[in-house]
């Protein structure tokens, strides 16, 4: 497997006013397949989000290298697709512009920039609410948009900071079938930033789990299940089973 | 891998019905906004009736409508040298606050965006600015005659001075405090130069403040010019107020008041449309 996205001796350190320095990430290293989908997996404040901004080119690493396809990433782009926690669509814009806001889209012609639009709406199952306006949808009605959206400015990679954390169950297992099911047909790389074990191994080929302050990755565990998973299976729970241990030591070590 | 069955994607739950929400613009409903001023004129009718004051200094509801009407239409001539030239007035002023209005609300605009856009410029500026904001207009009378001499121009210039305040507080404001995420999704959709994020992002977001500052500034507009008319210029209602003052007619002053309050209560509901017109997205 060709590495997509590669950070390596990523230090990135938040220094406060007052002085105070937050090591929000510590020496980590992570390399990222072509086609992969990789779970960022760990509780709140250790640095999932920090590490994947590092990737999004919204911010700078204090010390290390972060890498697309061998290019070291120096600021955001089009080739990186971002899907945020909050939704972030242009409240201005109809879904279907929102859809078709990406420079890569604007450049083409009107004709074309449409099909694609319709074909992204068709994907995550909103064609009929291309005329409406955002605060008219639903929560996952929203997020369905902002990945499609993502997507229609054809990225190579979609980077996800939990997306489906602000959900209901409901709606959020729909649109982790639908994921999974997008993953398939399009085969971009996706790294997704989760806070849920179960959701993490539900989706992820591997799951980076980290641990905090300093944020580090503590192990990445391969799940070698075919997709979609049946998270009732014996194999899945252990797998589960496995990432817990994994998460809860990190979190007693860090009490000593 | 495996592959998918393609899940139901149109299913249950989280999606809302994709028709327009019912409207509920034109349900009939009982007029409730006319009992105050029902009262009000009831109440205004009976102390006129008592005689407290001579009726010239507090008129009958029926002299006033006379008067009010006659200003319009010249059909009785109760309204005496006012008699059928509603209109004189009410162009000269309308045609100080489009010029002041106008000419405040652009800059206020420009320089409001300017200033949310750019730290450095607006640390040098907006503090000048916040000085001169608490020094009522009226206060700028004595100077905007001394340089600018009656008639159009000193009214034109504490209009705009007026409105430029709240506009550009406002915008400057909007501009400033865009939601940091929606820079985000924009840069991660390709866009990089800062015309690009204003004109995509920016300005758009800023849009309900910058309305939120032009309509405060169109009821500033209209006080001052009927504080500039009762002092530098001999035309419009702020000058018809103070005109018939003089001659003690209150029924006249009483006209020249509600024609401010219809006209300036017309203009910000033109304002409220074409913000309406402009930020569709808005209910
Ligand atoms: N801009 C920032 N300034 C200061 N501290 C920050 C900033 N962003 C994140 N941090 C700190 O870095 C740590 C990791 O944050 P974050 O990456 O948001 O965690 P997560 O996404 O895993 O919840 C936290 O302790 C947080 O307080
Ligand atoms: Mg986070």
């Amino acid at each position: 497997m060709t590495n997509k996205l590669y950070g390596v001796d990523l230090h990135r350190t938040f220094v406060s006013e007052s002085g105070g320095a937050t090591h929000a990430i510590d020496n980590v290293t992570i390399s990222i397949g072509a086609h992969e989908f990789v779970s960022l997996l760990g509780p709140s404040g250790c640095g999932k989000t920090t590490l994947l901004n590092l990737f999004a080119g919204f911010d700078h690493p204090t010390a290390g290298h972060v890498y697309l396809d061998g290019k070291e990433i120096s600021a955001p782009g089009p080739d990186r697709g971002v899907v945020f926690q909050e939704h972030a669509l242009f409240p201005w814009l109809r879904v279907e512009d929102n859809v078709g806001a990406g420079k890569r889209l604007q450049a083409r012609p009107a004709q074309e920039r449409r099909e694609i639009v319709s074909r992204q709406l068709a994907m995550v199952g909103l064609e009929k609410f291309a005329r409406h306006y955002p605060h008219q949808l639903s929560g996952g009605m929203k997020q369905r948009v902002s990945i499609a959206r993502a997507l229609a400015n054809e990225p190579e990679v979609l980077l996800m900071d939990e997306p489906f954390a602000a959900l209901d169950a409901m709606t959020r297992s729909q649109l982790q079938s639908e994921l999974i099911r997008i993953w398939s047909e399009t085969r971009k790389t996706i790294v997704f930033v989760t806070h849920n074990i179960e959701e993490a191994v539900l989706l992820s080929d591997r799951i980076a789990v980290m641990t905090a302050r300093p944020g580090r990755i503590r192990e990445i565990i391969e799940v070698d299940l075919p997709k979609p998973r049946d998270p009732n299976s014996p194999n899945f729970n252990a797998i589960e089973r496995r990432v817990r241990e994994i998460l809860w030591e990190g979190v007693s070590s860090d009490l000593h | 891998m495996s592959v998918i069955d393609k899940p139901s994607s149109g299913t249950a739950m989280d999606k809302a019905s994709p028709g327009k929400p019912p409207g509920t613009r034109f349900r009939l409903s009982f007029p409730y906004f006319l009992i105050v001023p029902v009262i009000a004129i009831v109440i205004w009718e009976t102390a006129s009736r008592l005689e407290l004051l001579p009726a010239m200094l507090f008129p009958s509801v029926g002299t006033i409508v006379t008067t009010a009407l006659d200003t319009l239409t010249g059909w009785w001539g109760t309204a005496d040298w006012y008699s059928g030239v509603w209109y004189v007035h009410a162009l000269a002023s309308a045609k100080r606050v489009i010029i002041g209005y106008f000419l405040g609300g652009v800059s206020g605009i420009v320089i409001g965006t300017i200033a949310g856009m750019f730290g450095l410029f607006h640390k040098m500026l907006d503090p000048s600015l916040q000085l001169l904001r608490p020094i009522p207009i009226v206060a700028w009378i004595p100077l905007a005659i001394a340089w600018f001499g009656i008639e159009d121009q000193p009214a034109i210039f504490l209009i705009a001075l007026g409105t430029f305040f709240p506009t550009y507080i406002n915008a400057r404001h909007g501009i400033r405090y865009v939601d940091p995420v929606l820079i985000r999704a924009a840069r991660m959709l390709g866009y990089a130069t800062s015309w690009e994020l204003f004109t995509r992002v920016v300005f758009w977001s800023a849009l309900p403040n910058i309305f939120t500052g032009l309509r405060i500034g169109l009821g500033i507009a209209w006080m001052c010019v009927v504080t500039a008319e009762m002092l530098a210029v001999k035309s419009g209602f702020g000058y018809m107020l103070w005109d018939s003052f003089n001659f003690l007619r209150a029924d006249l002053i009483i006209t020249g008041m509600i024609s401010i309050a219809v006209v300036g209560y017309a203009t910000d509901r033109l304002m409220l449309l074409l913000q309406h017109a402009v930020m569709k997205w808005e209910r």
